[in-house]
């Protein structure tokens, strides 16, 4: 993915196992994703 | 990280984290943190090859600069533990800024383990914009 490129509205999951958009969270100017190697 | 998060919102900018735990580990993990920011799980890694996060090899691990990054990180109180279940130890992360439209403003797979931008770094490269609404609000900036 690079600068310029549209991200796809990949689907995500929360803790209590439901689904959500990745468009769903844009929802202020500009929204940092960070993805984490591993959780611990 | 709320220092992080401040910063991040007096440039209009939201966070969101995306792991790649099962649903269950992320529950887990979320009850004995408090990152203030919405946490995701990807655990069959589709975002992560979407955004092109790629695999490090075994051999990086015994790279002197991330040894070195290890150490560093250590030396300030981050402490190795085993991953969750089915979660790859060897999957990269990254950080990625987002427009509203999903267009992406900025890019920073990490190249290896330890290799992560600072906050400085992430703000320098955002695009200029106006503070988040609750950061207007609470600076004094509010109409």
């Amino acid at each position: 993915m690079h600068v310029g490129d549209t991200a796809p509205d990949v689907e995500l999951l929360l803790a209590d196992g439901s689904a959500a958009r990745l468009s769903a969270f844009c929802t202020s100017e500009f929204l940092l994703v960070v993805f984490l190697r591993h959780l611990a | 990280m709320v220092a992080a998060r401040e910063q991040l919102a007096a440039r209009g900018c939201s966070v969101l984290v995306i792991t790649q735990a099962q649903p269950k580990w992320l529950a887990h993990y979320a009850e004995r943190t408090n990152w203030g920011v919405p946490l995701t799980c990807d655990p069959e890694r589709r975002a992560y090859a979407a955004f092109g996060l790629e695999r490090a090899k075994w051999r990086t691990f015994f790279n002197p600069r991330v040894l070195w990054g290890y150490l560093r990180a250590m030396f300030r109180g981050y402490r190795v533990r085993a991953p969750y279940a089915g979660e790859d130890l060897l999957q990269l992360g990254g950080d990625f800024g987002l427009a509203r439209d999903r267009r992406v403003v900025l890019a920073r797979p990490s190249a290896d383990p330890t290799d992560r931008s600072p906050v400085s770094d992430l703000l320098a490269a955002l695009p200029s914009s106006e503070p988040m609404r609750e950061e207007r609000a609470t600076d004094g900036g509010a109409r």
